[in-house]
């Protein structure tokens, strides 16, 4: 019994210790002036039990990493979380996926590394970003006693902002959508919806959301990370 | 997840469909995904090389030059399924022409590098890449179409392949004109030929004097022997150049109800082909089939003929025939059919109250029938006064076109074709009157363009030849009305959702087919008859008209536009004689989800060619127009 905790602890610790103890050190290394063409992205969604980050937990983390504008279909991240909270029974259906399902997946601690791992020194892009965020950040908190990082770039948000600065993005789709939610934003702007409420389909949607955005900033005057996480925040 | 769809995505784009499972996994890791808004310059001319071989996964892109006055030079359309910037990706050191995306565009970007690795290791891929794209792929595709239709291997395909020239076995026996028909005779005899040349002194040849000469001429008139031989020849010649191949010839004999053809090369006299050649050439003949057109007895046989008629372009098809090929010979199979329904129904009725002309057009007009039958044609008859003369005529024709559509068009299938119109049933008058109007008050009343391509088939040539003279002058010397035939042109043209997917019936009968008539081969045709008349051209066909605006006007896409037309009209052709083996009504409907890959491509990339020379025709209009 002690070889197999060992062997569990051992692999925890070797791989809880580097991408954390690196995360951790993100806000120093970031380039804000550098240009958001060229820039690593990672849009990234988490399916939820509820809305109420003190109760609820996160059941599974999509994220698809991007170069600039550019999604790269051939890197991506998804996890089921095992919950420590119990499931409702709502949240299963939406979400399709089972008790067993779950119970079978790995420990949130586990996922957690290997998405600070995988996201790297990118920048964080989702849609209503501050709900995945503050979930993410606070199981961070609990369980390295280190926070999120990453700055992150809101779609919505950034949406919002185009609709409020009269773009040529507006003229580009004859008219911008009034809903904002993920679907309404998708369908107006032409992006293929195969399979919702899945959170790797969904950070990919996000993604291509974020792609039809990014042509119209710099003349808007956004051009380099900075101006993009002042014109995107939540 | 996301890396297996590319990879389902990729699988279904040539050349990649080519690429083992492994390739396709190893490039998907560094693919990525890029999204380009309308308007936006992918590429530049002159500008930076490509880093990246671009796929197109949804939307489109413009190829186009920039010319040094500025001018903008439409290369090419790429759509779903299409790549663009591998050349300067492989040559490295600029971009040789814009690449615009003119819809929203996604695009998958495969790295420089990975790409060059994958062309290394996958011969069949770079060779891909290697050729020419569009031409390679149509011969492809027609081969391929060819073997799924006819299960063809090898074949004999001599008709096809061997130019005149190798077909003409024997020297020539020539005689001179002055030579008395006595000697000629004798001369024939003596070589057991069939036909003799008659040369001029200085050698060029002037006619032709064959057995049926001698037996209608000389022995069933009891002419005096002693004459010379040019009051019996036949002239002037029908002649086939020597580099052409076998079956033009054969259309020519066809044509002119002729059994020997004079093969000339470099304009100098080579040799005599005669049907007896092409038998052995090709074990049968057209010829015979011809023949027995002929032959036909009464009304009740023409229906007899049809299988006969299909069964000889179906072995065509087999045999390798070129579209246009096949599409002449059902024209002249149906001309020489129509001829002999109207001869029965002339030996029936009695003979017509007025003289008339009888004329094709539209597909009949241009040697493009296929088999559907859909057989336009028109009457001009003889002015006159009596309106007594005209209410006969008018009875007369009506009861002609009866038994045309019973017979010639549809076979007496119900609901067939208006094969002809009362509308074009005119005196010669009242048609000229029609053509000048259309001229003096451009605009008023739609244009029938496609009269443009009427050709005499019975009668009296002359009077078709000069109507059709008259509008064509009109057309070219007058800018109005050419540019009301160019607007009405593009209305007919394909809508822009042909890039994305084939525009397909929304309901009835050919719900979700593809009328690829209509939405194929009339816009490329009206295109290109608009192209001709507006320099003049006056070729009846298609090809020649294509061959025309080449050789005289040094006209781009031309090679394309041949290659385009004949896989549009093969794929119809091969289509209606499938229906026809199944015991169907032969008709334009093909289901675009049925085609293989391969195909389904072409057949976009012809309906690009289609939308750039609909841009073309678009700036030829004059700038009065434009600013309406």
């Amino acid at each position: 019994m002690s070889s197999i905790l060992t062997k569990i602890m051992g692999h925890r610790e070797k791989k809880v210790a580097g991408p954390v103890a690196r995360h951790s050190g993100l806000k120093q290394r970031l380039e804000l002036k550098a240009p958001i063409e060229g820039a690593d992205f990672v849009a990234f969604d988490t399916e939820l039990t509820g809305l109420d980050f003190k109760r609820d937990s996160m059941i599974s983390i999509g994220a698809v990493r991007m170069r600039g504008g550019r999604i790269l279909p051939g890197q991506t991240f998804y996890r089921l979380v095992r919950p420590d909270s119990e499931l409702k029974s709502q949240g299963v259906v939406v979400h399709e996926l089972t008790h067993s399902d779950l119970e079978k997946a790995d420990p949130v601690e586990e996922v957690l590394c290997d998405f600070i791992d995988f996201i790297g020194d990118a920048i964080l892009v989702g849609h209503f970003v501050f709900i995945d965020v503050n979930f993410v950040n606070r199981a961070m908190k609990r369980i390295f006693g280190v926070g999120l990082q990453s700055p992150s770039v809101d779609t919505s948000a950034l949406h919002d902002w185009l609709y409020e600065s009269d773009s040529h993005f507006a003229r580009h789709h004859q008219g911008m959508s009034l809903k904002s939610d993920l679907f309404s934003l998708a369908r107006k702007y032409g992006i293929e919806v195969e399979k919702a409420h899945n959170a790797m389909y969904d950070a990919y949607v996000t993604a291509q959301l974020f792609q039809r955005f990014l042509p119209f900033l710099p003349e808007c005057g956004v051009r380099s990370l900075k101006e993009l996480l002042m014109v995107s925040k939540s | 997840m996301l890396k297996n769809e590319t990879i389902d995505f990729l699988k279904n784009v040539p050349p990649f469909n080519l690429l083992p499972e492994e390739e396709l996994e190893g490039i998907v890791e560094d693919v990525s995904l890029e999204y380009f808004p309308k308007g936006v310059n992918i590429l530049t001319q002159g500008g930076a090389p490509s880093e990246f071989l671009y796929i197109i996964k949804r939307g489109g892109v413009r190829v186009y030059m920039t010319s040094e006055t500025d001018e903008e030079i439409n290369i090419d359309y790429r759509s779903e399924g299409e790549h663009f910037g591998l050349l300067s990706l492989v040559s490295g050191d600029l971009s040789r022409y814009n690449i615009m995306a003119f819809e929203d565009t996604i695009s998958f970007l495969i790295p420089k590098e990975k790409l060059l690795a994958v062309l290394q290791r996958n011969q069949s891929v770079n060779e891909y890449f290697l050729k020419s794209f569009f031409i390679s792929f149509i011969d492809k595709t027609r081969e391929e179409t060819q073997r799924k239709y006819s299960g063809l291997t090898g074949g004999d395909r001599a008709l096809f392949t061997t130019p005149v020239g190798e077909g003409v076995r024997k020297k020539p026996i020539t005689a001179l004109e002055s030579l008395g028909i006595r000697d000629a005779a004798r001369r024939m005899a003596e070589h057991k030929i069939s036909s003799l040349v008659i040369v001029n002194p200085t050698g060029v040849p002037v006619g032709i004097v064959t057995d049926r000469d001698l037996r209608e001429k000389v022995v069933a008139k009891g002419l005096d022997l002693s004459h010379p031989v040019r009051m019996i020849m036949s002239s002037p010649l029908i002649k086939v150049d020597a580099e052409e191949y076998c079956f033009e010839a054969l259309l020519k004999m066809m044509r002119y109800n002729i059994h020997h053809i004079l093969v000339v090369e470099s304009g100098r006299f080579k040799g005599i082909l005669t049907n007896h050649d092409f038998m052995v050439l090709q074990g049968s003949s057209p010829m015979v089939l011809v023949k027995e057109l002929e032959n036909i007895q009464s009304l009740e046989d023409v229906r007899g003929t049809m299988p006969k008629i299909h069964k000889t372009v179906s072995t065509l098809l087999r045999e390798g025939a070129k579209a246009h090929n096949v599409t002449g010979i059902i024209t002249e199979l149906t001309e020489k059919l129509l001829n002999r329904v109207i001869d029965l129904a002339e030996r029936k009725s009695g003979s017509p109250p007025v003289n008339y002309s009888l004329f094709l057009f539209d597909e009949g007009g241009r040697r493009e029938l296929t088999l559907n039958r859909a057989i336009r044609m028109g009457v001009v008859y003889e002015d006159t006064g009596s309106t007594q003369l005209i209410r006969e005529a008018e009875a007369y024709f009506g009861d002609l076109k009866k038994v045309i559509d019973r017979t010639v068009a549809s076979c007496g299938d119900p609901g067939g074709p208006d094969c002809l119109a009362a509308v074009n049933i005119m005196s010669f008058s009242d048609w000229k009157g029609k053509f000048d109007q259309w001229a003096a008050t451009p605009g008023r009343r739609r244009i029938e363009v496609s009269y443009a391509d009427m050709r005499p088939v019975r009668g009296d040539s002359e009077t078709v030849e000069n109507l059709r003279r008259s509008l064509l002058e009109n057309m070219a010397s007058r800018r109005t009305m050419m540019d009301v035939v160019i607007l009405q042109t593009i209305e007919n043209s394909p809508p822009l959702g042909f890039f994305r997917r084939f525009v397909v019936e929304k309901s009835g009968e050919h719900r979700s087919e593809l009328n690829l008539y209509e939405k194929g081969i009339r816009p490329l045709v009206d295109a290109v008859r608009v192209f001709a008349l507006q320099r003049g051209v006056e070729n009846y066909s298609t090809w020649r008209r294509v061959v025309e605006l080449k050789a005289r006007y040094s006209f781009a896409h031309t090679e394309d536009i041949d290659h385009a037309l004949e896989y549009l009209l093969t794929l119809l052709i091969h289509h209606q004689i499938e229906q026809i083996e199944k015991g169907l009504v032969p008709d334009n409907f093909i289901n675009p989800e049925h085609l293989a890959n391969l195909e389904k491509k072409t057949l976009k990339e012809t309906f690009h060619l289609i939308a750039t020379l609909y841009d073309l025709l678009e700036k030829s209009l004059s700038t009065e127009v434009v600013a309406k």
